[in-house]
């Protein structure tokens, strides 16, 4: 009974949360923000709308920030160009790329485009220098989460490594 | 492996009514403007103006609003307060020395003619001056005036310009306020809006442009803005050590701090906007210990010093490099300023001129890396 009740204010709780909030809570690096701390997030990001095949960022564009997927699916690809494409991963609902860009200015790596009617929330070096600016503590936790993010990965790539090395090494 | 998807072919129809309506939020309203732009561009100056104040209240109003407020309306009214309490404690405290100053210059020149002003100057420089150069300053003592007189001329009629732009700008100064709330209540929402007509393909460039423009634009501003500031407060502190040291007058010390400081808005031309009627005041001005050749001197020496600050401690550190102009580009854009708008003209030239070159060099920067250009 009494878990009925906590899990009825709980949910109403998350009820209250909009579409844009929830869809950012479910990426690690604002995974842990309060509230308060996800509606000045909202206020700062921008919400597009991309069709099917239509590209999101060029390989080799100057790269400005991270994409959120809210619904749809979106490829990373060497190029645009169908009869020449690399697709390096095709990504859905709730996942993001782009990320490395909101602290590094390199060109993109890859570029990016849609594979059916997608909708993106954009969150832009430009808006993160603004949070680490007037809200310093708010900006040193999304930092930090970017961080882990990156060591995960990077730890992942040093298995993948290790395995291949060790495939290499291995008598044919 | 995932699936290779290509673009869908869209209608022509539907690809061009996409373009006209993205593309008529910002052409009908620019058409319009254009139209009544005589009537429509004080209005955007004084919106320029309610920008730049917003920009630079901006970061503090959202300080506010998360830490304290936690509402933006109340965190703009507490700015408000604050900012009023500002204006109305330097008015009470800088308006008496101002309004004394400039009533006694009034007096000063308005209640002589030329003539007596004239002989009172050959007096004061025939008192400061060698005995053997004194043939000489009675011989040129008239194309000086005349030249002088020009100068003096044009001198006052800028001041005069200037002090015009200055009331009107105070008469508007309750308009701009109420722009600036607005902008700070909704300034998010307006670049949001902006964003998002903004077809996809152009997006990033365009927030990255628009991202650098702000930047480069309210560094260059707020670096004009510290220096004339320096300038001002600098060369007021220097007349009034040079008064106390060399125990001599020199009046309207705070008028010709502010206006050294306005004039360094202007390259070159303004050291000595500050530097001529410092020395002028001190010729005109009765002396009890009698004129000494040395305090002109003093003068320049004392605007030179503060050149030197500014050029080398306070704008090397606050202004960017990509603004720095060659001294020919300089002359021509303050002609151009001056046969635009007149003596303001001038002196908002280079600023402005400084603003439209940060601004295209970096959409050059932006077509580029985007492969556009």
């Amino acid at each position: 009974m009494r878990n009925a009740i906590w899990e009825n204010i709980f949910r109403n709780r998350e009820k209250r949360l909009s579409e844009t909030a929830f869809a950012l809570r479910q990426v690690p690096i604002f995974g842990d923000l309060s509230r308060k701390e996800l509606r000045e997030i909202e206020h700062l990001i921008h919400r597009r709308e991309y069709t099917t095949g239509e590209v999101i960022f060029h390989q080799s564009d100057p790269g400005l920030g991270m994409y959120i997927i809210i619904k749809g699916r979106v490829q990373i690809a060497n190029n645009e160009d169908p009869d020449n494409r690399i697709v390096y991963s095709e990504l859905g609902d709730g996942d993001f790329f782009g990320d490395l860009a909101l602290v590094d200015d390199s060109s993109r790596s890859a570029s990016a485009l849609a594979t059916e009617e997608t909708r993106l929330i954009a969150f832009f070096r430009p808006e993160m220098k603004d949070i680490l600016t007037r809200f310093p503590k708010l900006g040193n936790k999304i930092l930090l989460n970017l961080g882990k993010v990156t060591a995960q990965r990077l730890r992942k790539t040093n298995e993948l490594l290790l395995e291949a090395q060790k495939v290499s090494k291995e008598p044919s | 492996m995932p699936p290779i998807v290509t673009a869908q072919p869209q209608t022509t129809t539907r690809k061009l009514l996409q373009v006209l309506l993205r593309g008529s939020q910002f052409i009908v309203p620019l058409l319009i403007v254009m139209l009544l732009w005589r009537h429509v561009a004080p209005i955007l100056l004084l919106l320029l103006l309610a920008l730049l104040l917003a920009s630079i209240l901006a970061p503090l109003t959202s300080w506010l609003e998360f830490h304290l407020a936690d509402s933006r309306l109340l965190a703009v009214l507490a700015i408000y307060g604050a900012m009023i309490l500002v204006i109305v404690t330097l008015v009470s405290f800088l308006a008496p020395i101002l309004v004394n100053e400039a009533k006694s210059m009034a007096t000063a020149l308005g209640g002589q003619s030329s003539e007596t002003l004239t002989q009172a100057l050959k007096t004061s420089l025939l008192e400061i001056m060698p005995e053997d150069m004194a043939p000489m300053v009675e011989a040129n003592m008239g194309s000086w005036v005349a030249s002088g007189g020009t100068f003096l001329k044009s001198l006052l009629d800028d001041l005069a310009g200037i002090i015009g732009a200055l009331v009107g700008l105070v008469m508007n100064v309750l308009l701009v306020l109420v722009f600036t709330f607005i902008l700070l209540m909704d300034s998010r929402k307006f670049k949001v809006r902006f964003i998002r007509t903004v077809p996809n393909a152009y997006f990033e460039m365009t927030l990255n442009l628009l991202d650098k423009i702000h930047d480069q634009v309210s560094g260059y501003l707020r670096g004009q803005g510290i220096a004339a500031a320096t300038v001002g407060v600098l060369s007021t502190i220097g007349l009034y050590l040079l008064s106390w040291l060399l125990d001599v007058s020199i009046p309207y010390a705070f008028i010709i701090g502010m206006l050294a400081g306005f004039a360094n808005l202007i390259p070159f031309v303004g050291p000595f906007v500050g530097m001529v009627p410092a020395i002028l005041a001190y010729l005109m001005t009765p002396q009890a210990s009698g004129l000494q050749a040395m305090v002109p001197v003093a003068i320049v020496l004392m605007f030179l010093i503060v050149q030197m600050i500014d050029n080398f401690f306070v704008s090397p550190k606050i202004m960017s490099a990509s603004v720095g102009m060659h001294p020919l580009v300089v002359i021509v854009v303050i002609m151009i300023g001056n046969s635009l708008m007149g003596p303001v003209g001038m002196l908002f030239a280079v600023p402005t001129f400084g603003v439209i070159k940060v601004t295209l060099a970096e959409l050059v920067w932006g077509l580029r890396a985007y492969h556009i250009l």
